[in-house]
């Protein structure tokens, strides 16, 4: 185990991968001399060369189908979109081309992974503090994880440059400098589609992603307070989704909070929400509740930010109010 | 017209029944001998066939509705005044029973006809263990059932007339009280037995108990004695209070009903919670009392095992009972299974649980004794003991310390939280020397 940040954990990854898999290439903006505005492919160009690290113009239509083709066409590109915010630009090679291809032709693998950052509390405005992660994790054939530790960062990237369909890997431009133990062993994977429970609890489940995670368990620690036993479950992946965990969880708690920064009209929230509903309704001693940023957006200042935010306090709030 | 009665569905020793479903509708036909209404005792459903062929003119006891053992369901009609009841242009006829009377109110608080509104976990549960929605009543502001109104609800379908009992009184406001109730409220249930001509030993029972549990101790002591065997608030005989009583608002209780039964100088034998109502009236010297025996007795600190309260209070059937039973003994097999029947028996009535439940809050909330009364020890000039099992599992020894010295301590070893039961030689010795001592 070494401490290392969520960034570095990342570019441990990448590194690792790239020297077991010569087919594996990483491309985007400014990923190569600059090393990435979030340093996360720093020192790789020097390592890997301009060929397998390339550096590309502002165009991220033409990066998304450059990750398609070179995915049909036997390589494993890792593409970084800077900003979640840009990913409509790229939802036609995702939704038209990628998620499909498999299904139209004959021994068509589609091995990419598409790494980009969004959502808010960092002041930088509603052009670039966006979650998205509903708009990608609608398509059927594209799988979409947002790790929480440098742990699961690491192990997830490295399972979703060995997949053979098209991954959204989301990260969070919060979580870059968390610090953290990530085991050292290259062989250190963790598997898409699999759950963890980050604390466990008897009267109620909270489940989130990526940085509401962190929330969660902060939350949880408020609860705990009013003697609340809060269970914290970071899905880490959003599809495919850990079923057995979340059904698991509900029928020890019976009650649900489901986190999402994302807006909530339509949103991952609600379709957490509703796929609790069919699989352990009978379980449910109340509704489930969600906490999500209101449908608007993230304003640029401070305060009206960290106000729209969702954030411990009002995801101890919602639990309380369905515990009454 | 035929009434349609009660007969021979309540058994024994049942007074009532509650009507499950009724299989016609006012206006339908009925034969003779045909299923016409379900009604539920304590031991079964059972079906009741029409009296007599006809229309079903009026339905008197509404599904939830309990019925004394020989009231009227409902009446059946002849067919003439039926269709005459439905047919605008029929020719005048005698009144039918329909026409003459405005139907009988439904049930009181006519909860069944309203959507039950409750959590999906909550209509589970309630359907497995056959408990009515309807008769439960939402704790959370939301007005939603969820699964802890039914742990406290706790009802099975064989008790299902104390179900409906129970949720008449729940009701509050809303719905007359229960008639059965009224006018005891508090007198407690007293009884006076032995020689009345020997030294009076009032006995204060502990919590879920009552006053003929202390009978292995009165048989130990002889017949020389006169023994007052009281009913605690909320237990055996005694009314239920409305709401949880302290420790204090009990005392007040059993000095009330000692007062009205002129007893006013005795020796005091109590147990567990009763020794901290027997400290609290000790504190009110309103009575001579001549000696004080405490058996393992509640008030003397904080701790007390909540998981046997909370346990004890909820379980509504033997085998939940029996676990909680077992930690009252050092032995455990002295929680027999007849014990542990006969104690279910007298806890069979669900709103005298429901009783005890709020007791326990008042009393014990969060597992801990509310009620501190060690400052009462210092002035008692009577003689004083307190006896305890070295295995308690129910409230520590240790707290008998905390005395300062003003009382004779009895430790004895094997025992649990019941010497009077577990020890009852010794019990009766050390009552004996404290009585002997007194006079």
């Amino acid at each position: 185990m070494s401490m290392m940040r969520y960034a570095e954990a990342l570019n441990q990854a990448l590194r690792e991968e790239m020297q077991r898999d010569p087919t594996v290439f990483v491309f985007g903006e400014d990923i190569g001399r600059y090393g990435g505005v979030f340093k996360v492919t720093r020192g790789l160009m020097e390592e890997f060369g301009e060929a397998r690290i390339r550096d590309t113009p502002i165009s991220e239509q033409a990066l998304a189908a450059m990750a398609v083709t070179a995915a049909m066409t036997g390589t494993r590109p890792v593409l970084e979109i800077m900003y979640a915010d840009f990913m409509p630009l790229v939802l036609d090679a995702l939704i038209n081309q990628a998620s499909i291809y498999e299904y139209l032709w004959k021994d068509v693998t589609m091995p990419f992974v598409l790494r980009t950052q969004g959502g808010a509390g960092a002041g930088a405005g509603a052009q670039h503090s966006k979650n998205l992660d509903a708009l990608v994790a609608h398509i059927p054939g594209i799988k979409v994880v947002a790790p929480s530790t440098p742990a699961d960062a690491k192990g997830l990237l490295k399972s979703a440059i060995r997949d053979n369909q098209p991954v959204v890997f989301l990260e969070h431009k919060l979580l870059y400098n968390m610090r953290d133990e990530v085991p050292d062993d290259p062989k250190h994977l963790v598997e898409i589609g699999k759950a963890k429970i980050l604390v466990e609890g008897a009267d109620i489940s909270i489940f989130a992603t990526s940085r509401m995670v962190l929330e969660s368990r902060k939350a949880a620690e408020l609860l705990a307070a009013d003697g609340i036993s809060a269970e914290v479950i970071d899905l880490r992946s959003l599809r495919p989704l850990d079923l057995g965990a979340i059904k698991a969880s509900i029928a020890r708690t019976h009650h649900a909070v489901v986190v999402n920064e994302g807006w909530r009209f339509c949103g991952y929230a609600a379709e957490l929400s509703a796929t609790i509903m069919d699989h352990a309704f009978d379980d449910l001693d109340a509704p489930v509740a969600r906490v999500t940023l209101p449908d608007m957006p993230v304003p640029y200042s401070e305060p009206l930010e960290m106000a729209v935010l969702p954030n411990a306090a009002k995801i101890a709030d919602a639990a309380r109010n369905i515990l009454k | 017209m035929t009434e349609i009665t009660v007969v021979g569905a309540g058994g024994e020793y049942m007074e009532s029944v509650v009507v499950v479903e009724w299989h016609k509708k006012p206006g339908e036909r009925v034969e003779v001998g045909e299923t016409v209404v379900t009604v539920e005792t304590a031991k079964a459903a059972t079906d009741i066939e029409a009296p007599a062929s006809g229309v079903l003119a009026e339905i008197r006891a509404e599904v939830g509705q309990e019925i004394e053992v020989g009231g009227v369901l409902g009446i059946i009609g002849d067919d003439v005044a039926a269709v005459a009841d439905s047919q605008l242009t029929a020719a005048p006829q005698p009144p039918s029973i329909s026409a003459e009377q405005p139907l009988a109110p439904s049930a009181p608080c006519d909860g069944g006809k309203k959507r039950v509104v409750a959590s999906p976990l909550a209509r589970r549960v309630a359907a497995q263990r056959n408990i009515d929605l309807a008769s439960v009543v939402p704790s959370s502001p939301s007005g939603r059932i969820k699964l802890r109104d039914l742990e406290t609800h706790a009802v099975e379908a064989p008790h299902a007339a104390g179900t409906a009992a129970m949720a008449v009184k729940r009701q509050g406001s809303a719905c007359p009280p229960v008639p059965a109730s009224a006018g005891k409220a508090g007198n407690l249930h007293v009884q006076s037995r032995g020689n009345r001509q020997g030294d009076r030993i009032v006995f204060l029972h502990g919590f879920g108990s009552d006053g003929p549990s202390w009978q292995p101790l009165l048989a130990a002591l002889g017949s020389g004695f006169n023994a007052i065997l009281v009913d605690l608030p909320g237990h055996g005989r005694s009314p239920l209070p409305q709401h949880g009583p302290s420790v204090n608002e009990m005392a007040e209780a059993v000095a009330l009903a000692l007062g009205d039964a002129g007893i006013d100088d005795f020796h005091l034998i109590a147990h567990s919670l009763g020794g901290a109502i027997a400290l609290a009236l000790a504190a009110r010297g309103r009575h001579a009392i001549r000696s004080l025996t405490l058996i393992a007795p509640a008030g003397l600190g904080p701790d007390i095992n909540g998981g046997f309260v909370s346990g004890l209070v909820r379980a509504t059937r033997p085998e939940s009972l029996a676990p909680w039973l077992s930690k009252l003994f050092h032995d455990a097999s002295l929680a027999s299974p007849a014990f542990v029947a006969a104690t279910m028996q007298a806890r069979f009535d669900a709103s005298l649980r429901d009783a005890q439940t709020h007791i326990a809050e008042a009393v014990f909330p969060d597992g801990t004794q509310a009620a501190d009364l060690r400052h009462v020890i210092k002035g008692i000039a009577a003689p004083l003991k307190i006896v305890w099992g070295e295995q308690d599992r129910i409230i520590p020894m240790q707290h008998a310390l905390g005395t300062g010295g003003l009382a004779a301590l009895h430790f004895l070893p094997g025992v649990g939280h019941m010497p009077q039961i577990e020890a009852v030689e010794a019990v009766a010795r050390l009552v004996m020397q404290n009585i002997r001592a007194a006079s």
